[in-house]
């Protein structure tokens, strides 16, 4: 029977963990599915640590905290994860509400039947879509998303969008080459995926944003954004 | 060869091609030479116009999933509170 893990870093996510928490184990009860938790806790000021320790008295063994002193960044968060896990499914997604839980029943379904390597959420194919998104972030987004499928030639509705599930042996092979950061690092995947001959399918996800707790999305995003996608254009 | 650097030698060799015609042509041919790159420009941004705009217009909102998340947010709650826990 197939295990899935899910690597899920937070940062000041002491309102959204509990919550996301709480609808991970409830689709998995429903579906009938073997899931466990790995939460990268990046020494948040708000006390995001002793809620997870809190909710271990309810999940138990299903719900690993490891703790970091400090915010290391994504790619560490998910290398650290994956040697904590006992699944031979990954999924890495938001801790913040954005990616619902419910999507990765669509998910695992789609592996199922197609056998592919990679499934990555979009908010951008048919019954796709977001909410709480004013016109200029959407804006951003999908020109983000064109610049970066023209100027690299990538062919993926959704190339930033970080609520996926893999292969287990793939993410493993693939994060060890992965040199960008922020939203390069979701598409470098993907592309050096690719290249190694892995298959990707798309599924189709609303991405709500988020309900508390700040974003951590602001204008040096873009810049940071800009650089990233400078250096994958010289990098395959 | 990385595609930074296939677009860099299309650009460099499209570019010397559009140097020659501009330095050779006469009469016609010269006056579409020398308007090339503005159409080059305009092209690809009528396309990127083209392509967000059709995205964006299909893009679609979803406040249901907005009011349903509210709903299970307030169930998660009441399933700690019978569990007692101090969140």
């Amino acid at each position: 029977m197939s295990k899935y893990s899910v690597i899920l870093p937070t940062y000041n996510e002491r309102e959204n963990l509990p919550i996301i928490t709480y609808l991970i184990f409830e689709m998995a009860k429903k579906n009938n599915l073997d899931f466990e938790i790995i939460i990268i806790e990046d020494n948040s000021p708000d006390g995001t640590l002793q809620v997870a320790q809190e909710l271990k008295k309810v999940y138990g063994d299903k719900l690993i905290i490891h703790f970091r002193e400090k915010k290391l960044g994504l790619g560490s968060a998910y290398m650290d994860g994956i040697k904590l896990c006992h699944g031979n499914f990954i999924v890495i997604m938001d801790a913040d509400l954005s990616h619902h839980p419910k999507y990765l029943v669509d998910f695992i379904k789609k592996q199922k039947t197609t056998n592919c390597d990679i499934v990555t959420g979009s908010r951008y194919i048919d019954k796709g879509g977001v909410m709480n998104w004013g016109f200029d972030r959407k804006l951003t987004s999908r020109g983000a998303n064109f610049l970066a499928s023209t100027t690299l030639g990538v062919k993926c509705s959704d190339l930033t969008g970080s609520f996926r599930l893999y292969k287990r042996e793939v993410l493993e092979k693939v994060i060890k080459d992965v040199v960008s950061r922020g939203y390069a690092f979701q598409m470098e995947i993907i592309i050096r995926a690719r290249q190694y001959g892995y298959t990707v399918e798309e599924v189709p996800i609303v991405f709500v944003e988020r309900i508390f707790g700040e974003s951590k999305l602001g204008a040096s995003e873009f810049q940071i954004y800009l650089k990233g996608l400078w250096k994958l254009l010289w990098t395959f | 060869m990385s595609r930074g650097t296939n677009l860099f030698a299309a650009s460099s060799i499209s570019a010397i091609i559009w140097i020659i015609t501009l330095f050779l042509s006469t009469g016609y041919v010269n006056e579409v030479a020398k308007s090339m790159p503005t159409y080059a420009l305009i092209l690809y941004f009528s396309y990127a116009l083209f392509k967000v705009g059709g995205d964006l217009s299909r893009l679609k909102d979803y406040p249901e999933e907005a009011e349903s998340l509210q709903k299970e947010v307030e169930e998660s709650k009441r399933f700690y509170k019978e569990k007692g826990l101090k969140l």
